[in-house]
């Protein structure tokens, strides 16, 4: 397919990979604000650092592969991706965090909204680039900008 | 993501109902006399984690039961009509300090949870103008 063709190369696949794990980390920090209270409960959170670096190394594999190659992410200690290539994301509780309070909650209001704050500018910009992209593509197919 | 507004309504229902326990409290702390007989048992919430006793995934937060707390204090009041035979009052032991600090709290946790809603409504904006 023409359009297949299209769409899965550049930045494309790149920008929906990064969408797709905002989502899932927005989930995961909504969850842990919901929890502020909540007896026992321990902060989540999905880890960039690892979303970003199987990106980056997914992106340099497809560029030493050549032209036709599609981004294909490989599973890591949290982040897994399924045949479709969606991601399967696994929580993971922090460690380092802030200190345990007596009612056994590791709450820290602050980190969880800068981190939902960062998370959604994020989120954001992805989709405003991707706008862009797509924007580009309309353009070339109707032919006037 | 319609999932992370329901995690977050799941917030805001677990805190409004904290907030009518305390208020319950307040206005019952000087109750000496309630329908199961004796005075007002202050009532406190237990949170759980997940939207409702049977969620295995564990997302979002319930309230798994509301105690109530047989605490009681005893004044000194012959006059009141159920003073005992020494003339002290059992009357519910409730500190509304204590009660007004955790409905502030409750109300700070509600925005946290409003706050993570207007974020979600956010993203969830820019992710549905892709398609215009």
């Amino acid at each position: 397919m023409i359009f297949e063709g299209l769409l899965n190369r550049g930045a494309l696949p790149v920008l929906q990979q990064v969408m797709s794990f905002t989502e899932a980390r927005h989930e995961v920090l909504a969850n842990n604000i919901s929890n502020l209270d909540t007896v026992g409960y321990k902060m989540k959170d999905l880890p960039t650092d690892e979303f970003f670096r199987t990106l980056d190394d997914a992106v340099r594999r497809r560029d030493a592969a050549g032209a036709g190659a599609s981004l294909e992410m490989r599973a890591g200690r949290h982040l897994r991706w399924d045949r479709n290539g969606r991601l399967q994301a696994k929580p993971a509780e922090l460690e380092n965090s802030n200190i345990l309070f007596h009612d056994e909650n590791n709450r820290f209001v602050e980190k969880q909204m800068s981190a939902m704050a960062q998370n959604a500018l994020l989120h954001n910009v992805t989709a405003e680039l991707l706008r862009g992209k797509y924007g580009l593509l309309k353009a070339a197919i109707s032919g006037k900008s | 993501m319609f999932n992370s507004m329901d995690i977050s309504t799941s917030g805001l229902v677990a805190q409004r109902i904290r907030m009518n326990t305390c208020a319950m409290n307040l206005a019952n702390v000087d109750t000496t006399r309630t329908p199961e007989g004796g005075p007002y048992q202050r009532r406190s919430v237990v949170f759980q984690a997940g939207m409702d006793a049977r969620d295995k995934t564990a997302q979002g937060v319930h309230i798994a039961d509301i105690e109530k707390q047989p605490i009681f204090r005893k004044e000194y009041d012959p006059s009141h009509p159920h003073a005992d035979k020494d003339g002290y009052v059992k009357l519910p032991g409730i500190d509304i300090f204590t009660e007004q600090l955790n409905m502030m709290e409750a109300q700070r946790a509600y925005e946290a949870n409003i706050t993570a809603i207007e974020v979600s409504k956010a993203m969830l904006n820019s992710s549905l103008r892709l398609l215009v």
